[in-house]
């Protein structure tokens, strides 16, 4: 029984020490790999005709609104 | 490579089983791994569509586990950590099937990505299921000669 605890723990430490070792290892290949793109890419929604929709162009920034133009006040002809 | 020492009785034929699922298992995954690692980022892009996997995680997964099949492969092969290296096998391979058996029971069409890009593009279907399946009973025969080596 005793000896079984033993080779437990000894199993352990052994899975314990690999998986570090792949966890570093792996981690340190993408360090190096710095070409990978963090995320992959979202895929484009696609459209009713099967291409990919554009994305919109940014919108210009909006002007100060210009002053209304008074209305002229009623000439001559205006006046019954 | 160093053998661990046997106890008596031990038939010679389960010794020569023992260190061929070994040599197989090892090489299964050495060809898994080695093309994963060769080009990471084709392996990052299939992880999601497994739909499990958080996305800040594909890319350090997509590093990760094939460094954890080649450490593993080596465990089996060199027999340095060879008590780790096959609850490794053992737990990678239970991971693998139990992957591809969700993607399956939910019925999303994955290519499992397996081998990287050693195999074609193909859908996972039930015949990757029973491979990894199969190479999950292999894993669970050394694991069983791992307690037959403790009696």
């Amino acid at each position: 029984m005793l000896g079984l605890g033993v080779s437990m723990h000894r199993d352990l430490r052994e899975l314990a020490a690999l998986l570090a070792a792949g966890l570093a290892l792996g981690l340190g290949h993408l360090a190096l790999r710095s070409d990978l793109p963090w995320f992959p890419a979202p895929a484009a929604e696609p459209t009713m005709c099967g291409s990919a929709e554009a994305e919109p162009a940014p919108a210009a920034p909006l002007a100060s609104p210009a002053p209304e133009v008074p209305m002229s006040s009623p000439g001559p002809e205006d006046v019954p | 490579m160093t053998a661990p020492n046997l106890p008596e009785g031990t038939s010679q034929n389960w010794r020569r089983l023992v260190w061929t699922v070994r040599l197989v298992l090892a090489g299964v995954l050495l060809a898994a791994a080695v093309p994963k690692l060769a080009d990471p980022a084709a392996f990052a892009e299939k992880l999601p569509n497994y739909r499990v996997f958080p996305e800040p995680l594909v890319n350090i997964l997509a590093a990760v586990a094939p460094m954890l099949e080649l450490v593993a492969a080596g465990a089996l092969v060199t027999g340095r950590l060879y008590r780790g290296g096959v609850w490794l096998t053992a737990g990678l391979m239970a991971l693998f099937t139990a992957l591809i058996a969700s993607a399956l029971l939910r019925g999303i069409d994955l290519d499992c990505g397996c081998f990287g890009a050693l195999r074609p593009a193909e859908p996972a279907s039930a015949i990757d299921l029973v491979r990894n399946v199969v190479l999950l009973g292999l894993a669970a025969l050394l694991v069983v000669d791992l307690f037959k080596r403790r009696a």
